[in-house]
C-alpha cells in the first residue's frame, strides 16, 4: 500500500509474492488470507500470484551449489553438511501491477 | 504498470530483531529461543537449568503464554527476573514484544536471557527475535516425526532436546525414525536425550550452555 501510495496507484490489479519452499506455504490458505487482506482496500479486486522458490544450499565444504530435494540436508556432491542457505525462506512481495 | 517492489512481508520484525541482536551483542547476552509443541517441556527444562544456573550466570527469562501466567508463576521461584508476555491468543512471538519485554530488565546485570516462546512448530520458527540462538524441544510422546514435518525449525535450531526419553517404551516413538530424519534435516546439531522432569539427561545440554558462553566472550 505504501508503494501503491508514492507511485499513485488507485488501483492495484496484482500481487506477486515470492515465497520459499521452506515457508512451507500452503497456497490455498495464503489465497484465503489474501482474499481477507484485500477486501475494502484498493486492492479489493486484485489478483494473486504465487512464485514457489526452491530451497537452494551451498555446500562450505566444496562449493557445490544444489536444491534440497525431499529435505535430504547434505551435498550430493561431497555428502558435505556444513550448508549455507542460498535461498528458501524468502516471504516477499516481489512486484504489484496497478493503474 | 508492473512496479518492482521486492519488498519482505516481515522486514518490520526482522529489522527489530537485528537492532536486538546488536543491543544483545553490545551488552554481551547470550538469548535462547526455545522453540517446542505445547506440552513438551519447556518449562520443565527452564526449572532445570534456572536451578543449575542459580549462582553461577545471571540469568532472565522471557515467558510467551497464550493468556495465563502459570508458567511465569511455575519459575518465579527461582529468583531470576521474569517478564511475561501474554499474546492473547497469539500463536507466537514477535521482535517487536520482545523489545518492549527488554526494556523490563536491567540488561547490564545479565547474563543469559531465555525466551519461552509460545508452543508451536510452525510461527515461532518463521519469527526471527534477534536471538543468539533457537533451541528445539521435542518429546516422545509428540511421535517420532517432527523434524522432518518441521524442517525449518530443526534446520535452524542450534540445539534440539529430545525430551521425556524416561516415557519412550511407553509410546510408539520410534527412536532410529527420529534420528534418521533429524539427520537428514540437519546432519550436525547436537542432540540432548533428556527427562526433565526426573532431571535425567541434563549434563550435556549444561555443558552445552557453558561451551557456547566460553564462545561468546
Amino acid at each position: 500500500m505504501d508503494v501503491a501510495e508514492k507511485e499513485n496507484l488507485s488501483r492495484i490489479d496484482k500481487v506477486h509474492f515470492q515465497l520459499g519452499r521452506m515457508l512451507q506455504v500452503v497456497p490455498e490458505m495464503f489465497r484465503f488470507a489474501f482474499d481477507a487482506a484485500k477486501a475494502g482496500t484498493i486492492a479489493g479486486e486484485a489478483n494473486l500470484e504465487i512464485e514457489f522458490l526452491p530451497v537452494m544450499m551451498t555446500c562450505k565444504q566444496c562449493g557445490y551449489e544444489f536444491e534440497v530435494k525431499q529435505d535430504e540436508y547434505s551435498c550430493p556432491h561431497c555428502n558435505g553438511a556444513d550448508l549455507d542457505l542460498l535461498q528458501g525462506k524468502e516471504l516477499f512481495i516481489k512486484s504489484i501491477e496497478g493503474e | 504498470m508492473e512496479i518492482k517492489v521486492m519488498k519482505r512481508v516481515l522486514d518490520r520484525n526482522q529489522d527489530k530483531a537485528e537492532e536486538i541482536r546488536h543491543l544483545l551483542k553490545e551488552k554481551n547476552i547470550r538469548m535462547y529461543n526455545l522453540i517446542s509443541s505445547p506440552g513438551a517441556g519447556k518449562t520443565t527444562l527452564l526449572e532445570q537449568t534456572c536451578r543449575h544456573l542459580n549462582g553461577s550466570l545471571k540469568v532472565g527469562i522471557i515467558e510467551g503464554d497464550v493468556y495465563t501466567d502459570r508458567d511465569a508463576q511455575r519459575l518465579k521461584q527461582y529468583g531470576f527476573p521474569i517478564v511475561l508476555i501474554n499474546t492473547e491468543g497469539g500463536c507466537h512471538l514477535d521482535s517487536n514484544s520482545i523489545d518492549g519485554a527488554l526494556k523490563e530488565f536491567d540488561l547490564d546485570e545479565m547474563d543469559v536471557l531465555f525466551v519461552e516462546n509460545v508452543g508451536n512448530l510452525v510461527c515461532p520458527s518463521h519469527f526471527d527475535l534477534g536471538e543468539t540462538a533457537k533451541v528445539a524441544v521435542v518429546s516422545t510422546s509428540e511421535g517420532d516425526d517432527k523434524p522432518i514435518k518441521y524442517p525449518m525449525l530443526f534446520r535452524d535450531a542450534r540445539a534440539v532436546i529430545l525430551n521425556k526419553i524416561d516415557l519412550l517404551e511407553y509410546t510408539n516413538f520410534n527412536y532410529q525414525a527420529f534420528m534418521k530424519d533429524l539427520r537428514q534435516v540437519n546432519p550436525t546439531v547436537p542432540l540432548f536425550e533428556t527427562s526433565c522432569t526426573r532431571g535425567e539427561g541434563l549434563k550435556g545440554w549444561f555443558e552445552w550452555l557453558g561451551e557456547e558462553g566460553a564462545s561468546s566472550e
